[in-house]
């Protein structure tokens, strides 16, 4: 043999050794698998969440994406205390610095000083308008790369005219450059005068000459946003109301850094304005970082950052310390994601909940096929323990070899995980450390099991038990009676301090817990039920049925790792799929409370909707039914009371119906029991008779008179039925009145609602024809108040994860049970075998064959069904979800038909392993198999 | 059960810690064992494996073990190969208290004293080593030198005549091949006892010959007492002494000898004996229970150069011919040396006592 077929032979032996490399490429598989998991989860999630992040950063506007500090000061009358551009400047970087380590976006910073507004004294006629215009002098740095030049010339020149004769001080012609807006407004163009008076007695006046327009080139910016006057003339509000004052243009003009200094001394004693903007970079902030981020940002704004601007102004300034009389160092920021941050909190928590539980069914599915492995090695490794390997010499060799294989398979598991999964900012460690961790698991697990298999020289005690020295254990009763301990009272604190307001790793196992001693319990369980069947068909003709249930019942779950790992992992992917069908339901549901109907209209203040706009809308196409209500709130500015005969007034919402139209409405929605008959018109209708309504539980009793009073104006009432929330009003107790009496309460106008059901409704035609019937009106969509709540970044990724664990989970479960179907495959063999040789007909061997798997399915379907309904009702209300659905109280997590669908896809998919098995088994030579079989 | 608390108390005396009643064997015993008790329990079934054995084998024997399945033999190799532990009694091999010895001492043994060779090759040897690798393999594992792996395995194969299958995989080699293969395995770390557990079990005759051969070269050649469990006449009618086990006990023995008569011609002498265990207890071959009917009690009498065993029959006219003696087939007057003796109830073949 060649050295090459030498060392491949001999690197086979040691990745394979007699059990062939079907076992090797599990190992490694599932060494790839699991590191796979460790390592894609931690990033997925970063990455999901940074998605979420950039997603509900994104829209905000660049103002609130910022810090910004402002600062006032006086320049004195002989011109000390001027701000020169470089000090600006140099100010920019002592916020940034003072911002940093959040990231700043250095492109978007600058620097603004700006004066006091001074009224013009030679203004167009058109700019006047009760009052003449004013205008405020700002210097901006980076003017040039904010805006377009249009006509004429940045400015770049001063000068100091001489007074004139007769004059007491001299004229300040200061170069300025207006925007087209301002220039329009003001009637200015290149070469115009602005001149301004003094600001105080004895200073010069400031004439502003007009030498360019121009344009903004990026107008969204602060830059042209942080102060509107820059970019166009603006009226200060108010000009109404007590406060009023005669409305005028106020306006600005930018002039260059060579004018700074000479247009503050021109304002000497005047109040200096400066501003210093610092944008957030917003592409390099990641959900990790954010909570760093906005703790610092805090301290900036509350503690540091406006002492570490003030003290170097002075210096920079000229002015003197003390004379700075304003500073603020300001964000939005915190303001503007803090909704986004409590949706992302709840979600993280979940999601690390649910991760953190894939991650331990996929330490559960290494040590199965770890079992698998030193079940499939016990022939070699039983030789090598019986011509003198100790244990840690069968542990070592299986070392050796389950690293041989696990790590191509780790690394291979690595390179897929990057592949699929972007790369988090920080590198994420924590993806690493959990990989690493998978690894040695994939590699060490088998070696332990293996060592401790064969810890003595008769692996597994191979069933001769010595009679004398034997003692009962309690060891497995009383791990199991530790492990429901352990998960009961996990249990308990999760639903008394809920999951995910901490960080503790028990809360975070929960699930996980739970469904082990589920599974413990039905493993306990199963066979009380399957004794009873036995006793039943052990009178029926026929030996299928006995047979195999006397081996389901006496089956003992030797393969109980396999059903624990089945059980667990089902159990998360029911959970996951819950949670989600929760939360969906209680988006879908939040979306009908809030828009009523499909579509709802709803008139302005003392509007009737018109009869035109509810044909237009019903023959919108897509609409089913349409409704015109009015609706009256509980707690509005008209007081609407009802007071049963006898009892006190109760504040009450007032809904006004068509019956018939609005039962037809009601029923395509989730609150279909409107009862119309009720509402009917029955004999006489004269003023004194009372109205039949229908009420909300506890108001009156059904068939009594009351009160129904509305702005003060009484009706004689019969609370003629219930009615519990509806798509008028979805939440409140509230009174149903009958159209046809409203007109008696002339308090109560014309519909003010317009409600419509049906698919596909076209939101545009129902705009237009608002537009046109009743301009004002409100749309509220259903489909787009649900596409907002599933569109919003947090819950969107939480789903996003949610489906991803559960597929994770799902493929674990199938994993699972191959290992466990891998584990009794032989005795399976051995059976069929047996029946054969027995004359047993092959149909009736492989149904015999089918109840060696049925305790694995049946522990894990009870056991799924018992965690599953555990986790939902115990843990279910401690779950924050309502963040996802804007709901009030909790969202109930009940379960589902989807829930079940991955136990059953397991017993479906498992019968039909086994079937296919039986299958191959008995086309095989029985004779040789039961030769083979026999024991030695 | 009452049988059983019994077996299990007279074991107990000889359990480990009780040296005082500890046996101490005979000197130039390799094997020895002293009431030797294996009981256990499969899947609820109690099974009494050994029923204080007693065995006594001298160093460089080659002796066969003979009985019948369930009889104990393997359950004996077993022990004598500390892959199993018994229940109560003694067994030292080597110098070795097998009830005595502790973990680490139990590797150390498997690892220098004993041999072991089964029934299956599949048990025998990894499929996926060369002959010489196996051979190698138990002498890594006891921490042998680089280069004594490579001298050792060559040897052994020269000494097996199989020089020329070294380099062949498991499954290159004929079964007798791997057989003898294994035989080279057993001896890989120069131990003093080699068993084997029918070793050629699944081998047709020739190639059967072929492993015997190999045994009988170990035991000439390196001196190894070699235990062979056998349903195979070939192997125990070419062995000096064979044992025969039945119901956890040595029942019987045959001894070959070479006889040279008065003309100068060797002849090969058979001779069977009854093995009488250190209690006393005989066991009475079955054939001779059956054709006296012996059943239930039979009657003893002590005669100068033997005892005498009779059926309990009130004819005095049948003889016993077991009585070879002067005495043989003449009733003896019941008197203090006579007894009557009643079989164990649950022993079938006509047990004395």
């Amino acid at each position: 043999m060649s050295r090459a077929g030498q060392r491949w032979r001999q690197a086979r032996r040691i990745m394979t050794g007699e059990a062939g490399p079907g076992l090797a490429w599990t190992l490694a598989a599932v060494a790839m698998l699991s590191v796979l998991i460790a390592v894609a989860a931690p990033r997925e999630l970063a990455a999901v969440q940074n998605s979420a992040l950039r997603r509900a950063l994104a829209p905000l506007p660049a103002l609130e994406v910022s810090v910004t500090a402002q600062a006032s000061w006086q320049v004195t009358k002989d011109g000390s205390g001027v701000l020169l551009p470089d000090g600006a400047q140099q100010l920019t970087g002592v916020l940034a610095g003072q911002v940093r380590p959040v990231p700043v976006a250095p492109a978007g910073q600058w620097a603004s000083v700006f004066t006091t507004t001074l009224p013009i004294q030679n203004p167009t006629p058109g700019a006047v308008l009760s009052n003449p215009p004013t205008l405020e002098v700002v210097y901006r740095s980076n003017l040039a790369s904010y805006a377009r030049l249009v006509t004429g010339k940045l400015p770049g020149a001063v000068r100091q005219l001489a007074p004139r004769p007769g004059a007491r001080h001299g004229i300040l012609l200061v170069d300025a450059a207006v925007t087209p807006l301002t220039a329009r407004r003001l009637g200015l163009h290149v070469g115009s005068l602005a001149k301004m008076n003094s600001y105080l007695p004895g200073h010069s006046k400031v004439w502003v000459r007009v030498t360019g327009i121009v344009a903004p080139r990026r107008p969204d910016t602060p830059f042209w946003q942080t102060d509107p006057t820059v970019a166009a003339p603006i009226i200060p509000l108010p000009t109404t109301g007590p406060d009023a004052a005669p409305p005028f243009w106020q306006s600005a003009a930018l002039v260059g850094p060579a004018e700074m200094a000479q247009v503050q001394a021109a304002y000497g004693g005047s109040i200096i304005h400066g501003e210093w903007f610092t944008p957030l970079e917003r592409g390099a902030m990641n959900q990790a970082t954010l909570p760093g981020v906005l703790a610092h940002l805090s301290g900036v704004v509350t503690g540091n950052g406006g002492p570490a601007l003030l003290q170097p102004l002075p210096a920079i300034s000229g002015v003197p310390q003390g004379e700075t009389t304003i500073l603020t160092v300001s964000t939005g920021f915190p303001a503007a994601i803090s909704g986004f941050e409590a949706q992302q909190r709840a979600a993280a928590a979940l999601e690390t909940l649910l991760i953190a539980d894939v991650l331990l069914a996929a330490l559960l599915v290494v040590v199965t096929c770890a079992r698998l492995a030193a079940s499939a090695y016990r022939p070699e490794l039983t030789l090598i323990r019986a011509r003198g390997g100790s244990a840690r010499q069968v542990a070592g060799r299986v070392l050796a070899r389950s690293a041989c294989l696990a790590v191509p398979g780790a690394v291979a598991g690595a390179a897929v995980a990057v592949a699929l999964t972007p790369a988090p900012p920080d590198g994420s460690p924590a993806a690493w450390l959990l990989g690493g961790l998978a690894a040695v698991a994939a590699a060490g697990i088998p070696a332990l099991a293996a060592g401790w298999a064969h810890r003595s020289i008769r692996p597994g005690g191979d069933g001769r038990a010595d009679l004398v020295t034997a003692r009962p254990s309690w060891r497995r009763l009383v791990a199991e009676l530790t492990l429901l301990i352990i998960a009961g009272a996990t249990l308990a604190a999760g639903r008394l301090r809920g999951i995910g307001s901490g960080t503790d790793a028990l809360s975070q196992a929960a699930p996980v817990l739970a469904a082990a001693a589920a599974a413990l319990i039905a493993a306990r369980l199963y066979p009380v039920p399957v004794r009873g069947l036995l006793r039943l068909a052990a009178g029926r003709p026929g030996p299928v049925g006995f047979l195999a249930l006397a081996r389901a019942a006496r089956a003992r779950i030797g393969a109980l790792l396999p059903a624990l790992t089945l059980v667990i992992s089902l159990t998360l992917a029911a959970f996951g799929v819950m949670i989600v069908s929760s939360v969906t339901d209680s988006q879908a549901a939040a979306a009908w409370r809030q828009a009523g109907a499909d579509v709802a209209v709803q008139a302005p203040l003392n509007t009737v909707v018109p009869a035109k706009l509810v044909r237009a809308v019903a023959a919108e196409p897509g609409v089913r039914h349409v409704a015109a209500v009015y609706e009256l709130p509980g707690h509005g500015k008209v007081g609407s009371t009802l007071q049963p005969g006898g009892g006190t007034a109760r504040p009450v919402g007032v809904v006004v119906v068509s019956a018939a139209s609005y039962a037809a409405l009601a029923r395509d929605t989730p609150w279909p029991d409107f009862a119309a008959a009720p509402l009917a018109r029955a004999g006489s209708t004269s003023t004194g008779t009372a109205v039949p309504v229908l009420a909300s539980p506890g108001l009156g009793a059904v068939g009594g008179p009351a009160t129904l009073t509305v702005g003060g104006n009484q009706l004689p009432v019969r609370v003629a039925g219930r009615t519990g929330p509806t798509a008028a009003m979805t939440a409140g107790t509230l009174v149903v009145l009958p159209a046809w009496a409203a007109a008696r309460l002339s308090t109560l106008s014309g519909p003010n609602l317009l409600l419509a059901t049906g698919s596909g409704i076209s939101l545009p035609a129902v705009r237009a024809a608002v537009r046109h019937a009743m301009p004002g009106g409100l749309i509220r969509s259903r489909a787009q108040i649900l596409a907002g709540l599933r569109g919003a970044p947090a819950p969107r990724a939480a789903a996003q994860l949610y489906w991803l664990s559960t597929g994770v989970a799902a493929l674990l479960s199938v994993i699972a049970l191959l290992f466990g179907l891998a584990l009794t495959r032989r005795s399976r063999g051995q059976l069929i075998d047996q029946l054969t040789a027995l004359g047993i007909g092959s149909r009736q061997a492989r149904a015999v064959a089918v109840s060696e798997v049925l305790p694995l399915l049946a522990v894990a379907v009870l056991g799924t069904a018992v965690a599953g309904l555990v986790l939902a009702a115990v843990l279910g209300p401690a779950l924050n979800l309502a963040v996802f659905t804007g709901a009030a109280g909790p969202v109930r997590v009940g379960p589902s038909l989807a829930a079940a669908l991955p136990a059953a896809g397991i017993v479906v998919l498992g019968l039909a392993v086994v079937s296919v098995q039986s299958t191959a088994f008995l086309r095989r030579n029985v004779a040789a198999m039961l030769r083979q079989d026999a024991p030695g | 059960m009452a049988a059983l608390d019994d077996l299990i108390a007279a074991s107990r005396k000889a359990a480990p810690g009780d040296q005082q009643r500890r046996t101490a064997p005979p000197p130039g015993t390799v094997i020895f064992c002293d009431r030797l008790v294996r009981i256990f329990s499969v899947s609820g079934v109690e099974t009494q494996a050994l029923q204080g054995l007693d065995l006594e084998v001298t160093a460089g024997e080659l002796t066969a073990l003979v009985g019948a399945s369930g009889s104990g033999k393997s359950t004996l190799l077993n022990i004598l190969a500390a892959l199993d532990q018994p229940t109560g009694g003694q067994a030292v091999v080597a110098g070795h208290d097998l009830l005595a010895l502790g973990a680490a001492e139990r590797l150390a043994y498997r690892r220098a004293t004993v041999g072991f060779i089964w029934q299956q090759t599949s048990r025998n040897l990894l499929s996926h080593y060369t002959a010489a690798e196996n051979i190698a393999l138990p002498m890594k594992l006891a921490g042998a030198s680089r280069a004594d792996r490579r001298r050792r395995p060559a040897e052994l194969l020269e000494l097996l005549d199989l020089g020329d299958c070294a380099g062949r995989l498991t499954g290159e080699l004929s079964g007798g091949q791997q057989q003898r293969v294994a035989v080279g395995v057993a001896l890989a770390n120069q131990p003093t006892v080699l068993l084997a557990d029918e070793p050629t079990g699944e081998l047709d005759s020739d190639t059967a010959a072929g492993v015997f051969a190999a045994l009988r070269t170990a035991n000439a050649e390196l001196g190894v007492t070699v235990l062979i469990v056998t349903h195979d006449d070939m192997v125990s009618e070419h062995v000096r002494r064979t044992i025969a086990i039945r119901d956890g006990r040595i029942s019987t023995e045959v001894l070959r000898r070479t006889q040279t008569d008065e003309h100068g011609q060797e002849a090969e002498v058979a001779q069977e004996y009854s093995v009488l265990d250190r209690a006393g207890r005989l066991q009475l071959p079955g054939e001779f229970v059956s054709t006296l009917g012996l059943r239930d009690r039979v009657r003893l009498a002590l005669e100068p150069d033997h005892v005498g065993v009779w059926p309990d029959q009130p004819d005095p006219a049948v003889p016993g011919p077991l009585g070879s003696g002067p005495g043989a087939g003449t009733p003896v007057a019941p008197g203090p040396a006579q007894r009557h003796s009643e079989p164990g109830s649950g022993a079938p073949g006509g047990q004395s006592r």
